[in-house]
């Protein structure tokens, strides 16, 4: 019977209508935000890998998580021990132009980033290494400076013929 | 007959999916977080003291910021519109920076910032955590109502229309 009365299941069908359009208005959260559940954890985003010697210099690489940036200028390298160690300036590829209207026009970095790190002699023991990196996801949310302290083993000595 | 079977399909689902989307985007975010409001102490950077208990009888929209988080400056125009339209519905923003001071003043300055504001990294990093965020990412807002219980939680920076939305619901039109 009920189903014979078009009036009427036109009437149901738009109190269901609203009845959806009341669930999504009552959402107060429903604006596309970015879910703290969906977010990786700061390493897991800027995954800094061991950090090797190769070819007399310090070899830095991060996996950048698919939605994460760093940024190139607050990547700083230095050691903290032995003392006298010289790391030079470190050496980072081109990244990627980004206009902020805060920080201007700058660099950043996505996906697979390896840097290098030239030292002053090479270094006859272990070194401690101190990296700072800062980056922000696609999402609409940046992570807080992160300082990774790393050794790294001294280079083998080279032996000749 | 049909078509309203299509539509009251269209409509059960659509009904369902904002169920479900309210339940992805919404409360699983802050899971384990409490509804009533850690205690917090901060110091501005005039060197006064607010805290929750301080601030009693007021909403709070205690605000996590940086200098170093673009989408928390963009952020705070609107904050210090809020701060001046709503001021007499009882509204007290505060912005806990997880920053230097000598980064922070230049911005109060610069944004006219009308609030207090603190400056003090790892005391709002515990906040920020206590208030149920363990990502530590930002910006990161906590409204709390005059009885010290959280109302809304929000990650992510928001718009003027956003932040106007929130205070409207939960303290009426300014």
């Amino acid at each position: 019977m009920f189903l014979n009365l078009p009036a009427r299941h036109h009437a149901l069908a738009c109190a269901l209508l609203v009845a959806a359009a009341a669930a999504q208005a009552s959402s107060p959260l429903l604006e596309r935000r970015p879910a703290l559940d969906a977010l990786l954890p700061a390493e897991q985003a800027f995954d800094l890998l061991p950090i090797e010697w190769r070819d007399g210099a310090l070899r830095l690489s991060w996996n950048i998580a698919p939605g994460y940036y760093l940024y190139r200028q607050r990547i700083r390298v230095e050691a903290l021990a032995p003392d006298a160690t010289g790391l030079l300036a470190i050496r980072l590829p081109a990244g990627i132009d980004h206009v902020d209207e805060h920080f201007g026009a700058v660099q950043i970095y996505r996906g697979l980033l390896e840097a290098s790190v030239p030292t002053q002699g090479t270094p006859r023991a272990a070194l401690r290494v101190r990296v700072s990196f800062q980056g922000c996801a696609d999402a609409g949310v940046c992570y807080p400076p992160r300082t990774v302290v790393q050794t790294v083993a001294a280079p083998l000595p080279t032996t000749r013929p | 007959m049909r078509k309203f079977i299509v539509i009251a399909v269209f409509a059960i689902v659509a009904g369902v999916g904002g169920a479900f989307s309210y339940w992805y985007f919404s409360a699983p975010q802050m899971e384990g977080a409490s509804d009533v409001a850690p205690a917090f102490s901060l110091t501005t950077l005039d060197g006064k003291t607010v805290s929750l208990q301080s601030l009693h009888g007021h909403w709070v929209l205690l605000n996590f910021w940086a200098s170093w988080c673009a989408p928390c400056m963009d952020e705070v125009p609107h904050l210090v519109a809020a701060q001046s339209n709503y001021a007499g519905l009882g509204l007290q923003i505060v912005g806990a920076a997880l920053d230097e001071a000598k980064a922070i003043e230049p911005l109060v300055r610069r944004f006219g910032i009308n609030y207090p504001v603190t400056a003090d990294f790892a005391t709002a990093e515990a906040a920020m955590r206590a208030f149920g965020n363990d990502r530590g990412a930002l910006p990161f807002s906590v409204l709390i109502d005059p009885d010290g219980f959280i109302a809304e939680r929000v990650l992510g920076g928001m718009s003027a229309a956003q932040l106007e939305g929130l205070l409207k619901r939960h303290l009426g039109r300014s």
